[in-house]
């Protein structure tokens, strides 16, 4: 039973993990741009979704319409970003890369600071779901279907956007040489702020989908960045098939690891990164450089 | 002419020399955390001790002399604590205060010796200071961990429930207060005991709890200590309990969410399960005390802002301090010190307090109640509030000896 209940906490977890990785190995597969303020993105939907319940508190559907809303402006905020600044830097040496997206970290955070408060805020469960779902005798929240469903939802959906779509192939044209794709006139100006636009709507759909669980707070930017890069880092840079495997990964190792050495949970996760990194330095389902 | 200009200028100089010197203010240093995560403590202490400073000026000062604050944020570091208080002992300050956290305040609190500076903590609740840390220049007038632990414990140890499960950031408070209070119950109750594999240490700003929710709720436990979850760790994981139906027929027990700096992360009615046994040092909804209205309006009425305990013991710390010096009768550091011994201040919440001339800790003592929603502020809050004092959970002046000698 309590295997049980540990698969399926390793799912729920393994569902924001995914929807919060995936936008940051996305960008890095095409723009070849490690953005650290992804968790920046995320921290900032989960106030939107904060300021969203409350602004549309008069109807019960305040927070699907919070959810249909806030990763819009978060796309819209990471198709500006890269017009605004990543643009400049993709030729540029990794740490002029580096710099300004950690610029960024300490720039929203202090914009939330002040827009916000310093305290950390909770977000009501949303209203229109069923009770408890009975699983192994422990009723889990509905909104945990919720989640794991969203997460598969997107993973189905970035997996034909991908692979199935004239702009799929554009962009893994684009990942796979830069070059030779600009040299057969493919606009990748546009692709890449489309890119940066999806990963935006990504970062902002795990944290406005995280924030009735987790609530609000400052500091969960840098939390969920490593959160995010471990996935990356583990799952392949750049591959989103490879991000969904991790994620999985990860989410169980975290919930079967609290199981042995409770307070080792998290280095269990890491001890599972260095292993991947030693056995396969791409990562799981990474490919090599050309 | 000009040569006359410069003249009278000094002479007017000179002349307002013996003037100024009587209306010298008296330098109070305030270091506090007013950016980094010790912040939301940092803020509105910060807040109550300016509202003091105010009154105390507006009264006509101390000892006939102004006083005035020479304010430092320490960036919730501490290293930067350090720094800034270096920089405020350069500055001549008589003392020093803070809003400021156990870490900082640890790193003052060895320099505050060094220095021969009087420091006092207002936000530092670890035991270890005042015990095996504490020395003549470090003083506190909140309470420690040793306290409300050990009450709460005692509180819990006269309940049935024997079977614990165990949740804590992993870093010093959170091991410090789950080993403090599991030792006392354990003590006061033989039966009592941890199931096995359910001691569960999780890093600091953990917010998904999924996974040990489910694996706390299979061993059902009659109880859950979290009492070492802090900052957005507690809202969640109270929040995530309540959807799982874990404080049902389970006893969650934190011994400091009732403080507001705690459960201000708890945002709406439905985040807050009732009958969490916890406990403060500011309640909500006040104390109907004429103290606690007072203090609680005036306030309100400063900062338009909610008061919290960070606001209240600053508040009360700097009137302590212009108490200790006026008893001194100058503005010497060691003249303070003798008289800062012993002295009492009262407390708008905690009632009379002292501080004690052998470990420089108050009396101050601890509320104890059940969490529940407050309507009128739209807060958390706690019910059916009991005062505990300090007094019985401190340790004596022997022990105090011995804890202090064993560390050199």
């Amino acid at each position: 039973m309590l295997i049980g209940l540990q698969i399926v906490s390793g799912l729920v977890s393994a569902a924001i993990l995914f929807l919060l990785a995936s936008g940051l190995t996305l960008i890095f597969g095409v723009c070849r741009v490690l953005n650290l303020a992804h968790g920046t993105f995320f921290m900032l939907a989960t106030f939107l979704a904060y300021a969203g319940t409350l602004l549309f508190a008069d109807t019960s559907a305040n927070f699907w319409l919070t959810l249909v809303l806030a990763p819009l402006v978060l796309a819209g905020l990471g198709a500006l970003m890269e017009l605004a600044l990543f643009r400049r830097i993709y030729r540029a040496d990794v740490l002029v890369q580096l710099l300004p997206t950690i610029a960024l970290i300490f720039i929203f955070a202090d914009v939330i600071r002040f827009i916000w408060g310093l305290e950390s805020k909770t977000v009501p469960f949303p209203g229109g779901l069923p009770g408890a779902i009975v699983v192994l005798g422990v009723p889990f929240p509905s909104y945990y279907a919720v989640i794991v469903l969203a997460g598969a939802l997107v993973a189905a959906g970035l997996w034909v956007l991908v692979y199935r779509t004239r702009w799929g192939i554009l962009v893994r044209a684009i990942a796979q040489d830069r070059d030779m794709s600009a040299a057969l006139g493919i606009n990748e100006r546009a692709i890449y702020t489309g890119v940066f636009a999806l990963a935006g709507w990504l970062a902002g759909a795990a944290g406005v989908l995280s924030a009735p669980l987790a609530g609000a707070a400052l500091g969960n930017d840098v939390d969920a960045v490593i959160d995010a890069f471990v996935v990356v880092v583990v799952g392949g840079l750049g591959s989103i098939p490879g991000a969904l495997l991790a994620a999985l990964l990860v989410g169980m190792v975290r919930s079967f690891g609290i199981l042995v050495i409770p307070q080792f949970a998290m280095a269990f996760v890491f001890a599972l990164m260095a292993l991947v990194l030693i056995v396969r330095p791409t990562g799981l389902l990474g490919r090599r450089e050309s | 002419m000009r040569h006359a200009t410069v003249l009278m200028l000094i002479c007017a100089c000179l002349a307002s020399i013996p003037l100024a010197r009587a209306a010298d203010p008296i330098l109070i240093g305030d270091v506090s955390s007013m950016s980094g995560p010790l912040a939301v403590g940092g803020v509105p202490g910060r807040q109550g001790t300016i509202m003091a400073l105010e009154e105390i000026n507006q009264k006509g000062g101390v000892l006939g002399r102004p006083l005035q604050l020479v304010t430092r944020d320490d960036k919730s570091q501490p290293e930067e604590a350090g720094k800034v208080f270096r920089e405020l002992a350069a500055q001549g300050v008589l003392l020093v205060m803070g809003t400021s956290g156990s870490a900082t305040t640890a790193a003052m609190n060895s320099l505050a010796r060094e220095l021969k500076l009087p420091f006092f903590t207002v936000l530092g609740y670890s035991r270890f200071l005042t015990e095996e840390a504490g020395h003549r220049y470090f003083f506190r007038l909140i309470t420690n961990d040793r306290v409300f632990g050990n009450a709460v414990a005692e509180a819990m140890a006269k309940q049935p429930q024997t079977k614990y499960c165990t949740i804590a950031n992993d870093f010093a408070f959170g091991r410090d207060i789950t080993r403090v209070l599991m030792t006392r119950l354990k003590e006061l109750k033989p039966g009592a005991e941890v199931l096995s594999g359910c001691e569960f240490w999780v890093p600091l700003g953990t917010t998904d709890f999924t996974p040990n929710l489910t694996a706390i709720l299979a061993r059902r436990p009659q109880a859950v200590m979290f009492g070492g979850l802090v900052a957005a760790s507690a809202p969640a994981f109270v929040k995530q309990g309540k959807a799982f139906g874990l404080f049902k027929d389970t006893v969650g027990v934190h011994p400091s969410l009732g403080m507001p700096v705690n459960n201000a992360g708890l945002t709406s009615k439905d985040d807050v399960p009732e009958g969490i046994f916890t406990g403060t040092d500011y309640v909500y909804p006040p104390v109907p005390t004429p103290a606690s209205r007072a203090f609680y309006d005036a306030y309100r009425k400063r900062w338009n802002q909610l008061p919290t305990e960070q606001a209240a013991n600053a508040h009360t710390t700097l009137r302590f301090i212009v108490k200790a010096i006026e008893k001194a009768g100058k503005a010497d550091r060691e003249a303070f010190i003798t008289a800062a011994e012993g002295l009492g201040i009262d407390h708008p919440i905690l009632g009379d307090i002292a501080v004690r001339p052998f470990d420089h800790q108050s009396t101050a003592g601890w509320w104890m109640g059940y969490l529940t929603w407050d309507e009128t502020h739209k807060r958390a809050g706690i019910r059916d509030a009991k005062y505990l004092k300090g007094d019985s959970y401190l340790p004596g002046k022997e022990e105090i000896e011995k804890l202090r000698s064993q560390k050199k």
